[in-house]
């Protein structure tokens, strides 16, 4: 076969391409699992951090208009739990999970992935503005905090998002 | 997500240059004339929307559907190179002039960060056909944008005293920093 | 190879780093390092992801390049940096989670990093594996340099803190804190730092290849100089020797001639 007919260009192409296909098949089967199984843990340990020793399923079919909420679990006979990613400050945004229990009271909030402007948008994960959102119940706002407009707004939106949720599901 | 957010936000809050870094390469070399440009935005927008669309359908009709999803970065970069190629062609067919003064930086397209990352990012957000041909047509237009902005600056800044080892892409990227800090101020827009 | 030729090697090696810097001297592959300097471990892990890469890129593109006709080299190159960004990819998202997490969408932008893409088309398509090998891991290193010299001063000024993360186990290895907390300059954390400290350094080393074309050119004007008095001395060596050896001719005529006036004169006197 010559080196410059259609016919070689093809084969060549389409026999790398089958190679890098099985190669990467091969990868994709070895590390699956072990990445699905640490996506696993890690969202549980978060879980574990609500109602420990609870047992946890996650809910699949959700209508959240917002796109904010990323995961909903139930915690049997416990509460519902929440993961919301939402924008405050920083472009790139925050996660973080907050629980409801059944009878409608906040029963944790705590930050997963936040990069919000240490002494500013960061006293929204300090002790003192947390406290404050476990007052709360399904049906108040999180507060918003001077200084931390941007990043107390967003919680005020995710959480207004998981309620909705939660008032739907009740 | 509502349509207006999406698009304010890649445009000005997340602009792809200032806030994401992406485009920088081709970026530093065009971002020296006005009029080139001009051109090498519409013709960046025009890749970015085109190769973004194409690689949603293939991603959902073709990739998910046979469990392929870890092939998406080869299909979409081998998309994204084809789409130049025949970008390039069509091209050179219809207005030589551009060709000619885009000259090597319109295949170099296919190596911008920006398209793949588009491409990607449509997909890693769950975003719809909509929403992707928004975000595939926002993003461009804030490159487009920082490519204007940063050509009237450089035009002037050649005739400056700059000092000696800062001049050409050193002190553009200064100016860049500057206008960094400008773009901060539409964090909170929408 | 003696003491200095060692020694000049090693400098030779540094200098060519600075020299021939892919990011702050030709400007490639910027986007990854002016998104990914915020910490060492990041800066670190990139810069492993990007060596093996670039190796193993070289490697295989120059064992591939002589079967590949010309017109598809670009599709066949891509296929293959690909395939293995995908597969240092889902290497790092199963054993590194907390530097995938952190280098996010840039480890699939490695496909389009111009360096990677650059040397396979400059230099492996022309050169055998081993030497191929050796180009890429040169780059990656340089690469490597580059990022870390980025992110220690950015994460030292913006942070305070000198950290690393060990990426397998997520444990932290060393920490220091070298800026009192409350004094560090934290727009070097933010997109405005990393252009100013990318700028800065980027001068730095525009100065550096300034000064040395500088010394070069003064060297080279100064052997020509010395070439041109060496020449002119030559010259003038050789003229003067040719004036003494004509002043030798003429001497030695000279007595031949004056005997003759003499025998003539005494001729007349007789």
């Amino acid at each position: 076969m010559n080196k410059d007919s259609m016919a070689y260009k093809g084969v060549l192409l389409g026999l790398l391409c089958a190679f890098c296909g099985l190669t990467l098949s091969g990868v994709n089967a070895i590390t699956a699992p072990k990445i699905e199984e640490a996506r696993l843990a890690k969202i549980k340990a978060n879980l574990e951090q609500f109602y420990p020793g609870a047992e946890f399923s996650e809910v699949r079919d959700y209508q959240d208009d917002t796109g904010l909420v990323k995961g909903v679990y139930v915690a049997e006979g416990k509460g519902m739990i929440y993961n919301l990613k939402v924008t405050g400050y920083n472009s790139s945004g925050f996660t973080f999970m907050v629980a409801y229990n059944d009878d409608g009271t906040v029963a944790g909030f705590t930050p997963i992935e936040q990069n919000e402007t240490s002494g500013f948008g960061s006293r929204c994960f300090d002790p003192e503005y947390i406290n404050q959102i476990l007052e709360l119940t399904a049906d108040d706002d999180a507060p918003l905090l001077s200084g931390a407009t941007l990043t107390s707004s967003a919680i005020r939106n995710g959480m207004a998002a998981a309620s909705a949720l939660f008032e739907a599901g009740k | 997500m509502n349509l207006f957010t999406i698009f304010i936000s890649a445009l000005l809050i997340n602009n792809v240059i200032l806030s994401k870094f992406l485009g920088m390469c081709p970026f530093m070399g065009v971002s020296t004339k006005l009029d080139s440009a001009v051109g090498m935005g519409l013709a960046v927008t025009f890749v970015i929307f085109g190769a973004s669309v194409i690689s949603w359908f293939l991603y959902y009709y073709a990739l998910v559907p046979l469990g392929l999803e870890y092939m998406e970065l080869i299909c979409f970069i081998l998309l994204i190179a084809s789409f130049v190629q025949f970008v390039e062609m069509f091209v050179k067919k219809s207005s030589p002039g551009l060709y000619k003064s885009l000259g090597i930086f319109l295949p170099l397209i296919t190596t911008n960060c920006a398209v793949l990352y588009v491409a990607q990012d449509n997909i890693t957000q769950g975003y719809s056909l909509i929403e992707t041909m928004v975000n595939s047509v926002a993003v461009p237009l804030g490159f487009m944008l920082m490519l204007v902005i940063f050509a009237t600056i450089r035009e002037r800044l050649n005739g400056n005293d700059v000092p000696e080892s800062f001049r050409g892409n050193p002190i553009a990227f200064i100016v860049a920093a500057i206008m960094a800090i400008a773009f901060t101020a539409f964090a909170g827009l929408v | 190879m003696t003491a200095v030729e060692n020694k000049e090697a090693k400098m030779g090696f540094f200098k060519e780093m600075i020299y021939n810097n892919p990011v702050f001297g030709l400007y490639l592959g910027i986007c990854s390092v002016l998104a990914i300097t915020t910490t060492i471990t990041n800066a670190i892990g990139m810069g492993m992801a990007v060596i093996v890469v670039l190796v193993l890129s070289n490697i295989l593109v120059s064992l591939i390049a002589p079967i590949t006709p010309d017109e598809i080299h670009i599709p066949v190159y891509i296929v293959i940096i690909a395939s293995l960004v995908t597969i240092v990819g889902m290497v790092m998202q199963a054993y590194m989670p907390s530097l995938y997490s952190s280098l996010g969408a840039f480890i699939d932008l490695i496909v389009v990093n111009c360096i990677i893409l650059g040397r396979a088309e400059a230099f492996a398509c022309n050169h055998n594996p081993l030497e191929s090998a050796r180009d890429g891991l040169m780059m990656g290193l340089s690469y490597t340099f580059s990022v870390l010299a980025m992110s220690f001063i950015r994460q030292v000024l913006g942070t305070g803190v000198l950290s690393f993360t060990n990426p397998l186990t997520s444990t932290e290895v060393f920490a220091f804190r070298l800026i009192p907390a409350g004094y560090e300059i934290s727009v070097f954390t933010t997109q405005t730092g990393s252009f100013l400290t990318f700028a800065i350094l980027a001068a730095l080393v525009a100065a550096y290849k300034n000064a040395n074309d500088r010394k070069v050119a003064e060297a080279e004007k100064a052997r020509k100089v010395a070439a041109a008095k060496a020449a002119a001395e030559a010259k003038k060596a050789a003229a003067a020797k040719a004036a003494a050896a004509k002043a030798e001719a003429v001497k030695a005529e000279a007595p031949k001639a004056a005997p003759a006036p003499a025998a003539k004169a005494e001729e007349v006197k007789a």
